[in-house]
């Protein structure tokens, strides 16, 4: 029977053998045991013997191949045999005797726990503001507060570093009334055109970043993800364009001036230009209703209701109180609020309803001493006005030059729905109204 | 689960219970058989023998060389043959001589034999510091063995519990590990009288509570039971978990301790890294105890250092009774 | 130094038929319990064998030499086609030692032996198709396919298992011993292990043990001249391992490993020393092996010219030739009893290899016991 010469495995771990050299020739006699032919493998050049005594022949592997294990390279014929014998009589493959091993079901378990963390969706609904990721907290206090329908980005922990805990939760419960499920949120919700993921906060693009220390390294996680996400959908969805001028606000000054005392009297509050700014915006607005207006899939919605958002600055966070149909309200009574808002703001004791839900944002930098700036509309509004300093400038008035009190006003607005034209009349009956303040008795 | 001895009378010292557990136990099976060195006329390095000899004889009171790899494979052999030997380890820390025949021969003949062969062996062995013996006498190894299949590990706390369990690892039909504490020999508790076993894998609640769950064993199961009472007295009402045998460890119980009181400390006297109560921790974050927790999994162990021969340094270098207090109570603390 | 030895003449490397070790210990001014008469071996000349065993016995040390040679290519030419997993160590030209031992004994004496084994398990009676079986990692197999070609154990035939890790059956061995004595028995235990596993703490623990027991167990080191590559030569400085013997107090006996006839008297002493309580034997059975340590084995530390002089020894060839000389047999008739013995491991391959493999849902069964 003629004898296959095959490509040995020589190696507990071997695929393939590179072939070197035959020490024996194709027709020469060879006997059992006797050196036959070189191979490489990974450790060194090793002698193959003849598997059996005869002839030689159907060589076929050549110095340099690499040959796969067990595959034919020659034959040993016995006498009378030839190579056309062989080529009928091919052997069944032969099964290799290698075990797969499927993985344990022990590991299994481990899999399944590593999938990411996500707050449960069915929460999500219901919860006033989405509160996915890195707020800290037990895992008994984020059930707790799953379960009661508490946002956690609102509750104070007083573990380490801000850990909420158990009894924080139950605390903060007890504190706040039963959040209305407010149905109106869902009508609110922005419409996310195809395309624009609303939770993407980076842009695809690998960016390095330098070769420095870390001084802090802060999660992106509760209020300023939610802005952050916010920030980015309206950056990248709605085109903005911003358009400024400068208000004279002497006559604003001497009203201020002159209802400082009285207003005092009757709110406990000193009055802001802030509150007279709220008020003359409130009173513009009615007249340009597309800057107090919505996008709603492909519907611009002018809201009827002028709740203006008054973006403040606490603790590093912006959030946005807000004063609720400000088109009703009276000078005294936008001071009331306002005052009440931004002390609650600052104590961390504003209801969520309180925080959002604004048609128009003013925001005012003027106290840090910009004396102008654009902002990014606040979705799903479609106008922000962003305020200035006033400050004392020469400025031509009857063709001389003289010092007025000039502030920086400049409105931003989504194009989709507010164009150059229409915010260029709001924005300068807004100028005309607080320099003659006393349109609006 | 009832367990036996609850309304038991008779105090007996942890040394003699293990001693009666022998005995009995011997009595009533032929193929048990003691060895070790100097378990003879000397009554073992303990004295946990003494008067055996008397009683059974030097055949089955078998005193050896010093020869910890003989002696093991001595036992694997005579197991492999349907023997039920005990072996005494002087110290724990010489089992590391016997580490080849436990490791590579008595763990694993029956799985590589393909179930035809078993090792009914219990390998006994003194552990842990506190008798100034220093860095070579002091150890408690019981890590090292959590980690090889085929090999069971038991760290009895009471009179009562070492009686019955190693009556129950003598009957067991695997390699068993069953780590004594020094400091334990001389504890008295109630032991009853009859031959009991406790059943290997089941977990004791040695103490209930409401504000946290500390899991210990062996020598921390006493000094935790302390420390619970020094926290009673603060209004912390400590649980204390012993799970008397740590593979097969019995997960339910502990799981569910901790679901009840949301806060677990995990005490050992081996030092902190790699040590059980590594393993313990992360089969409690694995389970439903998970959503209870309302803090960190915490251990408190042996710190990361050889045991120190001078006496102060040697309480400093695992837990104390003082130190489980204050764990206990920072966690219990945590966050309120 | 008593000696009682046969020459038997051989090639480079070869050794004299038996050698003796005892040491005079009175003389070494050494107290001791154990009499004179303990420390001494009286084994009879090999080739009576050839008169007092029946043809059969003697046909079937031949058959059991062949099988074992067949076996072994056979487990070498399955690797060499990747049907084998992990590696296997090849015991061909070391027959004689694991025949010869286990014509000496009685059926109900055990043996417990090493990753090297193949040899003895075959000695001891155990079913070819199953060994083939075991190491190929199928569900039938010895172990189940858990154990392989190095831990096949055939616990109801007396084979207590062989083991991997070198010399971790020795100390084993004092266990089973101890076992046997234990019970009253008088089975006696074959300890085989090799030259390397002489210099393990264990083995000097283990026969410290059994000799101070008084042990039934015949420790036989099969010296086949390396370690894994490192010779006997550089591994320790006395020629003869059986010399180790006098440490303990115990006769070391040294033969021509490779002479079955020399081997199987040997043991035989060995076994009635032992079974008559005088406590343990070392016996050493100078051999060779001609396949490298492992399947990785390139044999770049010895020389082709070793090989070959030690092939020249060959035990099954010398044992034809003896047969055939002291007429027994004739060649043909030994000639077919090699055949026979070919085709059976041909046989049991076959079916082995058609076996089913063992599934991953049993995994975890036997890790202990019930």
């Amino acid at each position: 029977m003629a004898m296959e010469v095959i490509m040995p495995k020589v190696d507990m771990v071997m695929d393939d053998g590179t072939f070197v050299e035959w020490l024996k020739d194709e027709g020469d006699q060879v006997k059992k045991g006797e050196p036959l032919f070189i191979i490489l493998t990974d450790k060194a050049n090793i002698e193959i013997e003849s598997p059996a005594d005869g002839v030689l022949a159907g060589v076929c592997a050549q110095p340099g191949d690499v040959v796969p294990v067990t595959e034919v390279i020659a034959y040993v014929l016995e006498p009378g045999e030839s190579l056309s014998d062989v080529a009928q009589a091919q052997p069944a493959v032969v099964p290799s005797a290698e075990v797969e091993v499927s993985v344990p079901s022990a590991l299994l378990p481990v899999a399944a726990e590593r999938a990411p963390e996500r707050e449960r969706a069915p929460e999500r609904e219901t919860a006033q503001e989405p509160t996915d990721g890195k707020v800290r907290a037990t895992p008994v206090a984020r059930r707790l507060a799953a379960e009661l329908g508490i946002d956690l980005a609102q509750v104070t922990g007083r573990g380490p570093r801000g850990r909420i805990h158990k009894a924080d939760v139950l605390a903060f419960a007890e504190r706040a009334p039963e959040r209305e499920r407010a149905p109106e949120r869902e009508r609110q919700q922005v419409a996310a055109p195809a395309g624009v993921a609303a939770a993407a906060i980076a842009p695809a693009l690998r960016v390095p970043l330098p070769e420095a220390r870390e001084r802090e390294v802060i999660p992106l996680a509760g209020p300023r993800k939610i802005i952050a996400e916010r920030m980015v959908y309206s950056a990248f969805t709605a085109p903005h364009i911003s358009l400024s001028l400068r208000v004279d606000m002497s006559e604003a000054t001497r009203l201020r001036a002159r209802l400082l005392e009285s207003l005092q009297a009757k709110t406990g509050q000193r009055l802001s230009f802030t509150a007279i700014l709220a008020r003359a915006v409130a009173a513009v607005l009615s007249q340009h209703p597309y800057l107090n207006a919505s996008l709603r899939d492909s519907d611009i919605v002018l809201w009827d209701d002028i709740h203006l958002g008054i973006a403040t600055s606490v603790d590093d966070y912006l959030i946005v109180p807000v004063v609720r149909e400000a088109q009703h309200k009276s000078l005294e009574q936008i001071v009331t609020v306002l005052a009440d808002l931004t002390e609650r703001a600052r104590a961390k004791r504003l209801t969520p309803a309180e925080m959002a839900g604004s048609t128009f944002t003013i925001s005012n930098l003027g106290m840090f001493g910009i004396e102008s700036f654009t902002a990014i509309v606040n979705p799903p509004e479609s106008a922000i006005l962003a305020v200035g300093r006033i400050v004392d400038t020469q400025v031509a008035v009857d063709g001389e030059v003289v010092l007025r009190p000039m502030m920086n006003v400049t409105i931003c607005t989504d194009h989709r729905v507010v164009d150059g034209a229409t915010a260029a009349r709001f924005l300068s009956d807004l100028k005309a109204t607080l320099e003659n303040p006393y349109l609006l008795i | 689960m009832t367990e036996p001895g609850e309304n038991e009378k008779r105090e007996v010292s942890y040394l003699e219970a293990v001693r009666e557990a022998m005995i009995q136990e011997m009595r009533r099976d032929p193929d048990v058989f003691l060895m070790g060195e100097d378990v003879g006329v000397y009554g073992g390095a303990f004295g946990v023998s003494r008067g055996m000899l008397e009683e059974f004889g030097p055949e089955r009171v078998r005193e050896t060389p010093i020869s910890e790899a003989a002696i093991a494979g001595a036992a694997t052999g005579a197991a492999l043959m349907g023997m039920r030997p005990i072996m005494e380890i002087m110290f724990m820390d010489f089992v590391t001589i016997s580490m080849n025949q436990l490791v590579n021969q008595a763990a694993k003949i029956h799985f590589m034999f393909g179930g035809k062969a078993s090792i009914p062996l219990v390998c006994r062995a003194p552990a842990g510091s506190g008798t100034g013996a220093a860095a070579q006498h002091c150890q408690s190894l019981e890590a090292l063995f959590m980690n090889v299949p085929g090999i069971k590990v038991v760290a009895p706390s009471t009179p009562r519990d070492v009686k019955g369990l190693l009556v129950a690892s003598i009957r067991d039909n695997n390699p068993i590990i069953f780590m004594e504490h020094k400091l334990l020999y001389r504890t008295k508790g109630p032991v009853p009288e009859e031959l009991y076993a406790i059943p290997l894998g089941r977990a004791e609640v040695k103490r209930e509570g409401r504000d946290l769950t500390v899991v210990a064993y062996s020598i921390m199961v006493p000094r935790a039971l302390e420390a619970a009472e020094q926290l009673a007295a603060e209004g912390i009402e400590v649980e204390v978990v012993d799970p008397r045998s740590l593979k097969p460890l019995d997960e339910e119980t502990i799981v569910q301790s901790v679901c009840k009181t949301g806060r677990v400390l995990i005490i050992h006297e081996a030092p902190i890294t790699g040590g059980v109560g590594g393993e313990i921790a992360a089969v409690i974050a694995a389970s439903e105890a998970f959503d209870y927790l309302d803090a960190p999994i915490r251990r408190l162990a042996g710190l990361n250092v050889p045991i120190p021969y001078n006496r102060t340094l040697e309480r400093a270098a695992v837990p104390q009774v003082e130190d489980i207090v204050a764990a206990a109570r920072a966690l219990a603390l945590e966050g309120r | 130094m008593t000696r009682s030895s046969k020459k038997n003449k051989a090639a480079t490397g070869a050794v004299d038929g038996v050698t003796v070790y005892t040491t005079g210990f009175r003389s070494a001014g050494f107290r001791s319990a154990v009499a004179e008469a303990d420390l001494s071996l009286e084994v009879a000349d090999a080739s009576r064998l050839l008169e007092e065993l029946p043809r059969e016995k003697l046909a079937w040390m031949l058959q059991k030499m062949c099988e074992i040679r067949y076996f072994e290519e056979k487990a070498e030419e399955l690797y060499v086609r990747g049907q084998v997993h992990g590696t296997m160590h090849l015991s061909i030209g070391m027959e004689a030692s694991a025949v010869g031992s286990a014509m000496a004994l009685r059926s109900d004496d055990l043996i417990i032996h090493h990753h090297r084994g193949h040899g003895h398990t075959i000695a001891k009676g155990a079913d070819i198709t199953l060994m083939m079986a075991e190491f190929l990692g199928k569900e039938p197999g010895y172990c189940r396919g858990r154990g392989g070609s190095m831990h096949i154990a055939d616990i109801p035939g007396g084979n207590l298992g062989a083991t991997g890790v070198v010399g971790s059956g020795i100390p084993t061995s004092v266990g089973i011993a101890l076992a046997l004595h234990m019970r009253g028995s008088d089975q006696v235990l074959l300890s085989f292990f090799g030259d390397g596993a002489s210099n393990l703490g264990e083995f000097h623990e283990a026969l410290n043990m059994a000799s101070v027991w008084k042990l039934p167990v015949v420790f036989i080191c099969e010296n086949n001249q390396y370690g894994m590559s490192m010779s006997v030569k550089r591994s320790m400085n006395i020629d003869r391992i059986a010399k180790r013997a006098c440490a303990y107090a115990i006769p070391g006996v040294s033969v021509d490993g490779n002479d079955v006839l020399v081997v199987c008297q040997t043991i035989k002493a060995a076994v009635e020393h032992v079974r008559s309580g005088k406590g343990p034997v070392l016996v050493e059975n100078v051999t060779y092996r001609w396949r490298g340590h492992s399947k990785s084995d390139r044999n770049l530390y010895r020389t082709h010219e070793e090989m070959e002089s030690w092939k020249e020894l060959c035990p099954i060839k010398r044992f034809k030739e003896k047969l055939v000389e002291a007429g027994v047999m004739d060649g043909e008739e030994a000639e077919a009893i090699d055949q026979e013995a070919k085709a059976t491991i041909d046989h049991a391959a076959e079916e082995a290899l058609a076996f089913p493999e063992p599934s991953p849902e049993n995994l975890e069964d036997e890790v202990y016991a019930p």
